[in-house]
């Protein structure tokens, strides 16, 4: 057995917000950006996913753990 | 037969649907998720792609973008007259709409975001205008050209039009007061608030919400609540992504199923008639 504890838990598919939902496909892409910009102005995550109407675990889930980490890879294209 | 809309909204509706049996309604949510055709981009021609992101990953982002769809239902011909058609290479406009998405980044980095997609069509553009696709970096620059059809979210999810489509049981709650010592256990775990006291007396409230999980039943010290469920009652409840009116999926879905049971009833009567 390999180990796997070097390998990042967050895989490709995570590095830019899902369009969808993985599991009920409600397009959650919309919410992210006002959700992340009101978490970072320094309000309850909760309570704003609530506004935006995300009442499901599942979509909630997502956008609470989400880490945009397309901004640091982007620089790490090959050049065309 | 009795309809009631318990709930109505621009997303969402939920109907309480009395006098038909479970099998019907069930056949009815599974044609609102697989059968009603919607818009959804297909076919993604990538010109050009610098971004950090592979054509492929981008191709699937596009695909899931909810395209409005409630024009195109008579606009464009069925995924199976499409998928018939000779000019289906060659992208006739009755099958296919046209969409491009042009960025670049030049002095900052730059969202690219679902509202920059240009629509040849302007009855088939994206719901939502604020979705990101792509970021791209100082220098990185995107030119895609995309054909949008009809499908069916039996072919791929992203032309269902639904997020959730579900069916539920009414829940039929009995207390026997009897029994009852008004411990408040049931109050306090219920996770939908059914029970109250009112007068001495436990009361059960908005019987509709109840989801059924028993936990009531199970944890009543006194075993004074029983559960049951109507057999002729029952909850549907459709959640739109945005592409078609919520009314819209559920009405299409029974007109589909009816045109099948209907295409069925005519090829029985011919086979048996013989
Ligand atoms: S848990 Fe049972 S005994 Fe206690 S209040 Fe509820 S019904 Fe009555
Ligand atoms: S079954 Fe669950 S939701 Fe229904 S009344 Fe009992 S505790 Fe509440
Ligand atoms: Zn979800």
């Amino acid at each position: 057995m390999q180990e796997d504890s070097d390998r990042s838990p967050i895989g490709d598919e995570s590095m830019i917000i899902p369009i969808r939902c993985f599991t009920c496909g409600y397009p959650i892409g919309a919410v992210w950006e006002e959700f992340v910009k009101r978490v970072r102005a320094g309000e309850d995550p909760a309570k704003v996913l609530d506004e935006l109407g995300i009442k499901r675990y599942c979509c909630r889930r997502i956008l609470i753990s989400h880490v945009e980490l397309v901004r640091e890879v982007m620089y790490f294209t090959k050049k065309s | 037969m009795r309809v009631k809309v318990l709930e109505k909204n621009e997303r969402s509706i939920e109907v309480l649907i009395e006098g038909i049996s479970l099998p019907i309604i069930n056949a009815i949510r599974r044609y609102a998720m697989t059968q009603v055709p919607t818009m959804a981009i297909d076919e993604v021609l990538v010109m050009v792609n610098t971004s950090p992101l592979f054509d492929e990953i981008l191709a699937h982002r596009l695909g899931l973008i909810p395209l409005k769809s409630d024009e195109a239902l008579e606009k464009y011909r069925s995924p199976e007259e499409c998928a018939e058609c000779t000019a289906y290479a060659r992208g006739c406009e009755n099958c296919f709409a046209y969409l491009r998405l042009e960025a670049a980044a030049e002095g900052e980095s730059v969202t690219v975001y679902s509202g920059d997609i240009v629509s040849d069509d302007p009855d088939i553009t994206p719901v939502y205008k604020n979705i990101p696709i792509v970021t791209l970096a100082p220098g990185q620059r995107l030119v895609v050209e995309m054909r949008a059809r009809l499908g069916r979210g039996i072919e791929h999810i992203k032309w269902s039009p639904v997020t959730v489509a579900t069916n539920r049981y009414v829940a039929k709650i009995n207390v026997d007061r009897s029994r009852c010592d008004l411990c408040k256990r049931c109050i306090e775990l219920c996770p939908r608030k059914i029970f109250y006291i009112e007068n001495n007396e436990l009361k059960v409230r908005n019987e509709m919400n109840c989801i059924l999980c028993k936990q009531c039943e199970r944890s009543c010290p006194k075993d004074a609540i029983m559960l049951s469920w109507y057999e002729d009652k029952y909850i549907l409840r459709l959640e739109s992504t945005g592409v078609l009116k919520p009314e819209r999926i559920l009405s299409e879905s029974i007109s589909m199923l009816i045109k099948k049971l209907d295409e069925l009833h005519e090829q029985m009567n011919k086979v048996t008639v013989k």
